[in-house]
């Protein structure tokens, strides 16, 4: 009971804001699956059910996501990080993109310029933070109705305070003052990103408390003319003597 | 037959809606964004509007006033279909300024409702 005690005391208002952005965007997914099954039902289409898989997994990865985020704030500094090859990570990350883009309306492009030894992190967490900004970035373009091919590149470089990693698009919207409103806003706003997106966004939001747990921080950054959300880590300083 | 203009930002969803809405005999409309929806009904008879209010860019609240303050466009009839709960979102009050015909909460309203509901303000338009 004692321990319960304190893990609930250790929930401040950034997961409850947190919990709250994920009930409003698991809407979304629940809301499909039913009024699919519903249209099934009333067309006899019954080729729809893969759908239901289809949006169902988007809600089940997402809820992972929360509990991932969760767990790590509550390992707190009794959480390793360890050794993770940045490379291999982006590249897990577009291959899994690259399937969910069922109607192959991006161009997922990978640049790792330079070489990089690994870096500091949690090997799960990075992935799940990185897949969980694409899925947003990928969600907000199909909201735009422009000709313009989507693009979604993820990127690594080196800067001075470490390598930097993360996933650019070629949309407007995001800056670093949207961006820092947006991280007060929500949960208590429905639209914390309403240049970007019309639903919560929590994959961000996620995907920054996922970072914070690594001792990283999520930013809005840009690559060549893209814009998107980036995040600095410190290079594995062990493994660079192999 | 009626025309429809469904306003709603996620692409997948519109689907669903637009499927349902033709099989119930109702020609479709879609658009993403307030701006293609402002070119659709500049465009197009519409009998009907189906709208989500939270939407990227310029929400549906704006589209609403605009609809209202043009002469052209007053006699359509609107359906606001929304994931935003009418009470937290949009008084009664402005529902009624803006003369929303119908308010849907989006997570609770089937595709059947919604096909009646469209149902129901045409007859009252035709009434």
């Amino acid at each position: 009971m004692a321990a319960n005690t304190t893990h609930i005391g250790q929930v401040d208002e950034g997961n409850i804001r947190l919990l709250l952005a994920l009930a409003e965007c698991m809407k979304t997914p629940l809301l499909k699956a039913s009024r699919t099954a519903e249209l099934a039902r009333m067309t006899k289409d019954f080729t729809k059910i893969e759908d239901i898989e289809f949006v169902s997994d988007m809600g089940i990865d997402l809820i992972e996501s929360y509990i991932l985020s969760l767990k790590m704030q509550l390992a707190g500094d009794a959480m390793p990080l360890e050794s993770v090859s940045l490379s291999a990570t982006l590249h897990d990350v577009a291959h899994t993109l690259q399937k969910m883009d069922t109607s192959t309306s991006f161009d997922i492009e990978l640049h790792i310029a330079g070489k990089y030894g690994p870096i500091m992190a949690h090997p799960k967490g990075l992935q799940t933070a990185l897949l969980n900004i694409g899925k947003v970035l990928m969600n907000t373009h199909s909201e735009r109705e422009g000709k313009e091919r989507a693009i979604l590149t993820l990127a690594a470089r080196r800067t001075q305070r470490g390598i930097a990693a993360g996933i650019f698009t070629n949309i407007d919207g995001l800056d670093a003052k949207t961006f820092a409103r947006a991280r007060k806003l929500y949960g208590s706003a429905a639209q914390p990103l309403p240049q970007l997106t019309f639903e919560s966004g929590a994959g961000i939001f996620i995907a920054d408390s996922l970072l914070q747990s690594m001792e990283s921080h999520l930013r809005v950054s840009h690559y060549k003319k893209l814009t998107g959300l980036a995040a600095t880590f410190l290079p594995s300083q062990q493994l660079s003597l192999v | 037959m009626s025309n429809i203009l469904l306003v709603e930002p996620d692409k997948y969803l519109a689907s669903l809606y637009a499927q349902a809405l033709k099989e119930s005999g109702y020609e479709v409309f879609q658009a993403r964004t307030i701006e293609r929806a402002v070119v659709l009904l500049d465009t197009n008879h519409v009998d009907v509007l189906i709208l989500e209010l939270q939407i990227a860019q310029h929400n549906g609240i704006e589209l609403l006033y605009e609809m209202r303050s043009y002469e052209d466009w007053n006699a359509i009839r609107i359906i606001v279909q929304s994931t935003i709960p009418q009470h937290t979102f949009m008084p009664s009050i402005t529902v009624k300024h803006l003369r929303v015909d119908e308010y849907l909460y989006k997570p609770k309203t089937s595709l059947f409702a919604l096909c009646a509901t469209v149902q129901k303000v045409l007859s009252r338009q035709h009434a």
